[in-house]
Parts: structure tokens; C-alpha cells; sequence
């Protein structure tokens, strides 16, 4: 493994990058110091994995690189845009275009199926119908989920919902997916398939993936770990 | 390079597929389908009652404005200025045939006729009373009035009658006399001078209003004419229109024409039944204000009642919302799929509440309502049959439901607008 | 213990619980508040009509109701009189009258009316009379005086001071005619009231129609109107049939009675009606939070609770909010009421269509504790069956199925 200076990725150009942020938030009456002064960069065709203990802030850095959050001091720029100076309609649109999300749970609209969840995104980006329902059927035979494309998600199982997130993720060509412990609540049978399938997405098709995760599972795929403890970047290794 | 996934060939189904936020509201409408249905029936309840009641209501005030009306009071009625404070004997038309012929140019005005009045004391064998004597034309009466239909012993007047009378119920009785009696009247002339007759009673009416059936004696007009030395003149022309409504404007434009003629300092005016008759319009208006008041109470407690279904939908989908915001949804959208469910709820609701309440008020338009016999006593006071029948129209169909519908989704709008503040990663963070 | 916990329960989501909770207090408030409305206008007719002259109890000659000439009068004043003394509870009072059709005749033309002849020492606390003069000095002093009505008075353009000839049938059936001068005005709550009755003295009124002493009417004004048809079945025992006529209120003016008995029923139809309104919103409110414990229930079947200890534990929760809503709507419906009941509600814009109506321009809601109970009844008891629904599928939750549900 070679160890790199914090903040600099290997060949690619970058997508996100975080300058300096901080960022505390309020749990109740607690307030949580929860990045300090972080720098990192992700470029094009990464799988890096945001590693570290309850605490270390790795959700809240994956939701800064995705816009969902803005930083107290510092700048993110997602795909060359600086966040903190956009509105909160430009940030959404910018998501839109550019960011997939996949949780850990709840990713999924209960009332519509499979294909309709992927044809969600595409609906929100103004495609045409028909453009959208072949490349949900399409996207979704990548994923293995074909003959399962009119099933509602509560006719599936965990491996299989999260599955169907990842379609809608990488659906419109995003620069980036963004997944916040997507394999915590699957067993290690199921984990291993996703990630071999969205290792898979990373490798043939170069789609950038971050996630954000303290499953081993995760680690032993990830190409770069970012280890991250109380708010700061440790460690920040590439491995294959 | 970003990754693109190439248009794939393959045949597409006609159905299935996502259209937009229409459907996804539709679908979420019935994700807790107990609940949707337990609201719904709140909102059809009270679309249904307001239907109903509303339908009552009209079909009572109709009767009321007809009664009134047609005991005498006519749509228009031409009298000299200040008979209608002073009621004077001398305060007359002079020239009637000519108001007639103006009042019968207007188009709205289908039926006239004449009416004189002056009070006297009418004395039988035993008794005596005030009563007013009223003369008037028989066919005239016929058309306009609900007078001869409401004779009850004894026949109403015709045209060859001279000393004929028609008495009330209540002062016949008063009086002691019976069909075929001789009544003394004595009075004032239009001159000042006494008038004096003698009349026999032909028939006598009963409206069900004691101020009539107590106080009202109606004679040939010629018979008035002679007795009150009336000289061809009457207190009132009397006109039907063809609506009770907006002939205001019509009352003033005969007003001004007729504003030459007649007596020197009073010509004739015309005034509407609702100047007429004061009293009834206000007090339907006064009916509807209390009625208006109660239905809007029992509005706001259905709203409030189904207000937790609407504050529930948003709070169990939380973090559905913030997914759903996290992968681009505005907060515009997620209000407006909101809105878009309260409102097929409501919807639903509300042309399920006309359904019900149309039913249930045509089926009581037929049977009609019997609210017992004091009741009906009541009522006839002011002109009403003692059934009562619900009348259908487009209005009370809708309106009452309107209201519940609009309150409604006021009501909806709260709990959907706080999405609009919800930032994304706080509703997952509720995860 | 139940009880805390079914407290509890009902506050776990404060959100909820107090929207459904606003939709019971605004039912029960208005319920209540019709109820108090619909009294303080009855009332207000009950007063008026028994003001109006009615009274209480009333003594008359047979026939004297439906036809009141001269000729039915009464002409055993004294036996009346007796009865009266000796019969009355305490705080009685009562006084007779003599009552005719008139004319009057002015300058200006004729006019039917009432002429009434009073005791006007005696009318005090029995009429409307006593307290309504505006003008004048009334009959006290005044042998010919009469106490006109305002609307009258405008009608006939006349003044106090001026003189009015009035025409009447005396006892032999000549019309007599009498010189008044109008001493008073008065005013009543309805202009027709004001056009219509003339008051004169009782004795120079007698004089005129010649009949010595008798009187048309004696008037009883109780204590309480409750008592009326207990007196006046006492003085039907002492006052024969054939020549004395003794009616209640009731009797006299009967929609007013009519009303204030059906009152009770239309007021709990709207009841119910303000109920289902709620009811449903009510259910749901219970089945959410029947559906949201459903794990919770399995749990505490596993541990041994009954079914029925489920059901009762939703019942006792339902009981908690609807007492708490209820209570809150009655209080609601108090200071309303009080308030309103003070000021009144102003209807004066409506003062020709309360005329119409024969109703109060101002109405003075007072609400009765039978209101209080009428409404919480409904509520708590038509509640708590609806409640049993939810709580009934609540019941139904076996533990194992419980921990499958997610």
C-alpha cells in the first residue's frame, strides 16, 4: 500500500473536492464538534471507503461531498462548482444531475416498483418516458434484478431493495455515488454480491464511488481508505 | 467520462411505468388504506349533512318569500309617497288605469291589480271590531294572490258582487257571524266625511296568519270605491314580475317615470316586496346567518378530526422525504405530491357527501318532513305547509360541500408546508 | 397504575393527541353553546310572552280565550279574589285586568287595538309594564290617562298630552266612545306589542263599558314558572268549571312550550351529529396508536396481560382524552357563555327579521347543567363505543404475531 499526502488522490480528474471544512451540528442539547478543519479530494474513478469509528464524522463528511449539508468553514467543490455559494434549488439540481445516493435503509419509494423507483430520478430530470423505461429496464438488468422490475419493494428482500438502489443511483450517469453504510444491514453472503456488483460498475464502466462504512467488507474492496477519527483524516491509503 | 447506460432496443410494455407526481399521490393515498377511508368517511358525513340541510333550508325560505308575497304584498306595488309610513286614506293613486298600463309595459312585470284600504269598525248584531276593509278585484285577486284559495265556508267574491264580503276566520268568529250575515260598517272617507255601510258576509278564509284571519275584511273595490268615496282612486297597484329577484332596478326606473303624475305632493313609488316586507327577508337572512354559523363549527371539527391523518402522512414519511430530497426532489415537489393527496381525499370525499346527500334529500323530497303538529301550527304562521320538502338545486348540492372541501384542504396545508423547511439531512437523520 | 399508564400513553405523541383533543373541545364547546344559545332565546320568548301580559296562571271567563269580547267577563270578581288570597304560594303575585277591541280615532285615521285596563301599582314585577315607561308619568295620577306605545305614538303622530278618542262595545253592545289624554309612552321588546295594546285605568275603563266590577282576566306571576301547572290545578278545585277558566302558560302561548320540549331532542341530534363528525377522526386517532404499539402489545401479551386487559387499557386511554376533551370544551363553553351571556349577541342589524320572528334583538345565551351533561355524555359515552373498535383489534394481537410485524 502506498501512502499518500492527505488530500491528493492518484490519476483522475477530481469531482469532489473538500478544502479545510468544519463542521459542528446540535444533537439535541449535545453540540458535536463533528469535522475539523478536513481536506480531501476525490477524483474520477475512485472507490475509496470513509472509515472510522461512530463519531468520526464520515457521515457527515459523505454528506457534505453530496450537498446535503453545508460545511461551517471551508468550501466543497462538487463537480468544479462551490458549493457554498449556490442556492439551496441549485445544490438540489446540481445532486440531481450529478450525485447517486444510496443509504443503509428506507432507500426506496414504497409505493412504486422496482423500475418505477429507477424511473424516479429520470422523471425528476424531465426524460422522455419511453427513454426512461428502457434505460430503467436496461440499468436494471445490469444489476441482476431482471423479472423483478415490477415488484414493490416490500415484496423483496434487503440484498435485493439495495440493489435496486444502486440502479437508481448510477441510472443517469452520475459523476459520483455516494453510499452511507449500504451494507449494514445485509448479511455477508448478500454484502459481498453488492459490492462485487458495484465494484463491478467501478471497473468496467469507471463510475466513482464513496462510501462512508465501518464494515470490513467494505475496506477489502475499497482501492483508497480514508480512516478518519474525532473529525480529521488519519490515514489516507490506497490499496487494490 | 460519465458513465452512460446505451438506449436498449428491447419492446417496452404499454402499461406499467412511472407517469408523475399524480400517480405517485394517488398510490400514496392508499398506502394505509383504514385510515384514508376512516377521513373520507368524516368528510362525506359532513358534505352529506351540509347537502341536506341546506336543501331544507332553501326549500323553507322559498316557502316563506312565496307565502309572504302571495298573502297580498305582490312583487312590485305602486302606491303614493308616504302611504307606506302613514297609510292615510287620502294618500291615493288618483289615476290607476294609467300606472297599470306603465307598470304592465315593463317586461319583467307579467300581472297587475288594484287594492284599496281603510280601517273601520264592523259591527254585528252582538259585536263589534276594527278590522281593515279591503276593496279589491276579484279576477285580479284570483291571478296574484293566494287569497281565494284559502276560503274555507262560503264562496270568494266575483265580479258582479256589490256588498259581498270574504271575512277572516278569526274575526267572523269574533263577530259572531256565519255566511249569509249582515256586518255594519262604519268608517272615513277618503274626504274626511263618514262612510257608512252594510255588508253581507259571502265566505270566509282562513290563511293560517292571525294578523289576516283577525283583522281583514276584502269587498268589491267598486262597493269601497261608492262607500269610501274614493272617486275611482286606490292605495295600490299591485305587479307580479317574473323573479323575485333583482327587480330593484326595475322599481326605481317606473318610480322615475310615473314621477309627474299622481298627487301633487305624493306621486306614486314603487316599491319592492323586499321594502314591503322587511322583515322576512331579514329574518331568512338572520335564519342562514345561525344556521351558517353552526355548519361552519361542525366543518372545523371534521377538519380537526382528520387533521392527524394529514399530520401523520408526513411524519411516518420523514425519511422517505429526505431520500427523496437527498436524490433531487425539490421540497416544491414533495408539497405539491402532499397536496395532491389531501386532495384526491378530499375530493373523493366530497362527491361521495353530494352522492349520499342528494340521495337521502331526493328520497325526503318525495316522502317529505312532519316535524309534529305544533310545529306545523307554528309554521303556518308564516305561511308554510306543515310538510316540508327538501328541494334539490345545483347550489345546495355543492355549496356546503365547497366549504368542506376548501376548510379542508386549509387544513391539509399546515402539516404539508413544513416540508418546505425540512432539510434533508435532518429527516434522514431521523433514520 | 392503569390509570398513569393509559395517561402516559395518551402523551407519547403530544402532536397528535392535542389536534384530536382540539376536535373534541371545539364538539363539545358547541354543543354546549347551541344548547345555551337556543335556551337564551327561548327564555327570552318565555319572558316576553309571559311579560306580555300573560303571566304564569291566568283566570278567565269560559270562551274569553278564543273570542275575547266583553261579553265573556268575569262577574264573580270576588270569589276569584279569594281564591287567589287564600291559595298563592308564597311570593305571588298577581293582578286583574279588563281587556277590549277598540278603535281609535285621531286626526289622522283609525286604528284597531287592545285596550287594556290596569291596576298600575299592581303591575309592578307582574308586566313589562311597570318598568317601560320612557315618557310621561304613566297612569298613576291620571283617571283618563293613557299609556300609549312608542310605535304607536309615531304612527298616530301624536304626543303625550295629546288627546285620542277611543270607540269600544260596551256591555249592552252600544259602541261607546271615550276622550283619553296619552299621559305615557311606553316601549316593548316588539313594535307590534307596541301597536297594539292601549292602557288605560281599570276603573275608568269599567265605567265606560259599564260592568261594574267585573274583569276579563286575572294574572298570576309565580316565583318560579315550574310551579305554574301545580297552582293552577289548585285553583281549578276551587274555581267551578262552568264559570272560570284557569289556563297555564303553557296553554296561552303554546309554540314556546312547544319549543322548550323539543328543545332537548333537536339539541341532542346536533349532538350526535357534532359527534360523528368527530368520531371519525377519533378512530383514527386510537387505531394510529394501536398500530404504532403493536409490538409493544405482543410483548405485554407474552407477559401474561389478558386480551380484555388490552382492550380495557385502549378503552382507558380513549376515556382519559375524551374526559380531558370534554372537560376542556365545557370550560371553553362556560367562559363563552358567561361572557356572551353578559353582553349578549347583538342582532340588531337584524332588527326587522327578529321582529318577523317575534324573537329578541339581543339574545342572552344561558346554558343549563343538563346542557354540561348532555354534551359530555354524548361524547364520553358515543366515544368510548367507537373506541371499542381499535381496541378490539388490539385485543386480537397475538405475541407472535406481534414480533413478525415490523
Amino acid at each position: 500500500m502506498t501512502e499518500l499526502p492527505a488530500g491528493r488522490s492518484g490519476a483522475g480528474t477530481p469531482i469532489v473536492e473538500v478544502r479545510d471544512v468544519s463542521k459542528t451540528y446540535a444533537q439535541g442539547k449535545v453540540i458535536v464538534p463533528a469535522l475539523n478543519s478536513l481536506s480531501v479530494t476525490i477524483a474520477e474513478g475512485e472507490f475509496t471507503a470513509l472509515v472510522g469509528p461512530s463519531g468520526s464524522g464520515k457521515t457527515t463528511l459523505l454528506n457534505l461531498m453530496g450537498g446535503l449539508d453545508l460545511p461551517d468553514r471551508g468550501s466543497i467543490l462538487l463537480a468544479g462548482r462551490r458549493l457554498e455559494t449556490l442556492s439551496a434549488a441549485e445544490v438540489t439540481r446540481l445532486r440531481l444531475q450529478h450525485v447517486g445516493f444510496v443509504f443503509q435503509a428506507y432507500n426506496l419509494i414504497p409505493v412504486l416498483s422496482a423500475a418505477e423507483n429507477v424511473e424516479y430520478v429520470m422523471l425528476l430530470q424531465g426524460v422522455s418516458r419511453s427513454e426512461r423505461r428502457s434505460r430503467a429496464r436496461a440499468v436494471l438488468e445490469e444489476v441482476g434484478l431482471t423479472g423483478l422490475e415490477d415488484r414493490r419493494p416490500a415484496e423483496m428482500s434487503g440484498g435485493q431493495q439495495q440493489r435496486v438502489a444502486v440502479a437508481r443511483a448510477i441510472v443517469s450517469g452520475p459523476a459520483i455515488v455516494l453510499a452511507d453504510e449500504p451494507t449494514a444491514n445485509l448479511d455477508s453472503h448478500t454484502a459481498t454480491e453488492l459490492l462485487q456488483l458495484m465494484r463491478g460498475m467501478n471497473v468496467r464502466h469507471g463510475v466513482t464511488f464513496v462510501f462512508a462504512t465501518h464494515d470490513e467488507l467494505v475496506m477489502r474492496h475499497a482501492k483508497r481508505i480514508v480512516r478518519l477519527r474525532d473529525g480529521a483524516v488519519v490515514e489516507d491509503e490506497r490499496c487494490s | 467520462m460519465p458513465y452512460r447506460i446505451a438506449s436498449d432496443s428491447r419492446p417496452i410494455r404499454k402499461d406499467g411505468g412511472l407517469v408523475n407526481e399524480v400517480q405517485l399521490a394517488w398510490r400514496n393515498l392508499w398506502r394505509n388504506r383504514r385510515r384514508s377511508l376512516l377521513s373520507m368517511g368524516g368528510i362525506v358525513f359532513a358534505a352529506g349533512i351540509l347537502v341536506f340541510m341546506l336543501s331544507l333550508q332553501v326549500n323553507q325560505y322559498q316557502l316563506m318569500l312565496r307565502a309572504a308575497v302571495a298573502s297580498g304584498t305582490g312583487y312590485l306595488q305602486a302606491q303614493a309617497e308616504g302611504y307606506f309610513d302613514d297609510g292615510r286614506i287620502w294618500l291615493v293613486i288618483p289615476d290607476p288605469a294609467s300606472v297599470e298600463t306603465e307598470l304592465r309595459a315593463e317586461p319583467r312585470v307579467s300581472r297587475t291589480t288594484v287594492r284599496s284600504e281603510g280601517f273601520s269598525l264592523l259591527a254585528s248584531e252582538e259585536h263589534a271590531q276594527g278590522a281593515l276593509i279591503v276593496g279589491v278585484r276579484p279576477e285580479g285577486e284570483r291571478a296574484i294572490t293566494n287569497v281565494p284559495g284559502t276560503v274555507r265556508k262560503g264562496a270568494y267574491l266575483d265580479a258582479g258582487d256589490f256588498d259581498q264580503a270574504v271575512f277572516g276566520a278569526l274575526l267572523a268568529r269574533n263577530l259572531g257571524v256565519g255566511v249569509g250575515d249582515r256586518v255594519t260598517v262604519l268608517g272615513t272617507a277618503r274626504d274626511g266625511s263618514v262612510a257608512a255601510a252594510e255588508i253581507v258576509v259571502k265566505g270566509i278564509f282562513e290563511s293560517g296568519q292571525p294578523e289576516f284571519d283577525r283583522g281583514v275584511v276584502y269587498v268589491p273595490l267598486e262597493f269601497f270605491d261608492e262607500v269610501f268615496r274614493m272617486h275611482g282612486a286606490v292605495h295600490r297597484v299591485i305587479a307580479q314580475a317574473d323573479s323575485l329577484w333583482g327587480i330593484d332596478a326595475t322599481a326605481r326606473r317606473l318610480t322615475a317615470s310615473l314621477a309627474g303624475s299622481g298627487m301633487k305632493d305624493h306621486p306614486p313609488v314603487v316599491l319592492t316586496w323586499r321594502q314591503l316586507l322587511p322583515g322576512v327577508l331579514e329574518g331568512i337572512k338572520l335564519d342562514m346567518l345561525i344556521g351558517g354559523v353552526m355548519y361552519v363549527i361542525l366543518v372545523l371539527v371534521v377538519a380537526f378530526s382528520i387533521l392527524n391523518t394529514f399530520i401523520m402522512a408526513v411524519f411516518e414519511r420523514t425519511r422517505e422525504f429526505g431520500v427523496m430530497m437527498a436524490i433531487g426532489t425539490t421540497p416544491w415537489r414533495l408539497v405539491r405530491v402532499l397536496l395532491l393527496e389531501s386532495g384526491f381525499l378530499t375530493l373523493i370525499g366530497v362527491v361521495a357527501g353530494i352522492a349520499l346527500g342528494s340521495a337521502v334529500t331526493a328520497y325526503f323530497a318525495r316522502l317529505g318532513l312532519y316535524f309534529g303538529q305544533e310545529a306545523a301550527d307554528y309554521m303556518a304562521q308564516y305561511g308554510m305547509p306543515p310538510r316540508l320538502h327538501p328541494e334539490l338545486s345545483l347550489a345546495t348540492a355543492v355549496f356546503g360541500p365547497a366549504i368542506v372541501f376548501a376548510v379542508t384542504m386549509l387544513a391539509a396545508w399546515f402539516p404539508a408546508v413544513r416540508i418546505r423547511r425540512m432539510r434533508p439531512v435532518e429527516a434522514i437523520r431521523v433514520a | 397504575m392503569n390509570l398513569t399508564i393509559a395517561w402516559r400513553n395518551l402523551w407519547r405523541h403530544p402532536r397528535r393527541t392535542l389536534v384530536i383533543l382540539l376536535a373534541v373541545i371545539v364538539g363539545v364547546w358547541a354543543m354546549v353553546f347551541y344548547a345555551a344559545f337556543i335556551r337564551g332565546m327561548m327564555a327570552d320568548m318565555l319572558r316576553q310572552g309571559i311579560a306580555n301580559l300573560t303571566g304564569h296562571v291566568q283566570v278567565q271567563a269560559p270562551g274569553f280565550f278564543e273570542n275575547p269580547v266583553i261579553d265573556a267577563r268575569i262577574r264573580d270578581v270576588a270569589t276569584v279574589r279569594d281564591a287567589l288570597g287564600s291559595l298563592l304560594p308564597e311570593g305571588a303575585r298577581w293582578t286583574s285586568r279588563l281587556r277590549t277591541g277598540a278603535v281609535v280615532r285621531s286626526p289622522h285615521g283609525a286604528y284597531g287595538v287592545t285596550l287594556v285596563g290596569v291596576d298600575p301599582a299592581a303591575e309592578h314585577g307582574m308586566s313589562f309594564l311597570a318598568d317601560s315607561v320612557t315618557e310621561g308619568s304613566g297612569l298613576a295620577n291620571a283617571p283618563h290617562g293613557l299609556l300609549v306605545g312608542r310605535a304607536l305614538l309615531v304612527k298616530l303622530e301624536a304626543r303625550t298630552g295629546h288627546r285620542l278618542v277611543i270607540d269600544a262595545q260596551d256591555a249592552s253592545g252600544q259602541i261607546v266612545s271615550r276622550a283619553f289624554v296619552i299621559t305615557g309612552v311606553y316601549r316593548a321588546q316588539l313594535e307590534t306589542t307596541e301597536k297594539q295594546l292601549i292602557f288605560c285605568r281599570r276603573e275608568t275603563l269599567q265605567r265606560m263599558l259599564g260592568v261594574g266590577g267585573d274583569v276579563s282576566e286575572f294574572s298570576i306571576v309565580l316565583p318560579a314558572a315550574e310551579e305554574s301547572p301545580a297552582v293552577a290545578r289548585t285553583l281549578r278545585e276551587r274555581l267551578p268549571e262552568s264559570a272560570f277558566r284557569v289556563l297555564t302558560w303553557r296553554e296561552m302561548i303554546p309554540f314556546v312550550g312547544a319549543y322548550l320540549d323539543s328543545m332537548t331532542v333537536y339539541a341532542l341530534i346536533w349532538n350526535v351529529i357534532v359527534f360523528v363528525a368527530m368520531a371519525f377522526g377519533l378512530v383514527n386517532s386510537v387505531l394510529m396508536a394501536v398500530f404504532e404499539r403493536v409490538r409493544e402489545f405482543g410483548l405485554v401479551r407474552a407477559l401474561g396481560i389478558t386480551p380484555f386487559g388490552i382492550l380495557g387499557g385502549v378503552v382507558l386511554e380513549t376515556a382519559c382524552l375524551l374526559v380531558v376533551g370534554a372537560a376542556g370544551g365545557s370550560l371553553l363553553a362556560a367562559v363563552t357563555v358567561e361572557t356572551l351571556g353578559r353582553t349578549g349577541i347583538d342582532f340588531s342589524a337584524f332588527s326587522a327579521g327578529t321582529e318577523y320572528f317575534g324573537l329578541a334583538r339581543i339574545v342572552y345565551p344561558e346554558a343549563a347543567a343538563s346542557d354540561y351533561a348532555l354534551a359530555a355524555g354524548t361524547v364520553f359515552v358515543l366515544g368510548l363505543l367507537v373506541s371499542l373498535y381499535p381496541a378490539v383489534k388490539a385485543a386480537r394481537i397475538t405475541p407472535v404475531a406481534a414480533m413478525a410485524h415490523v
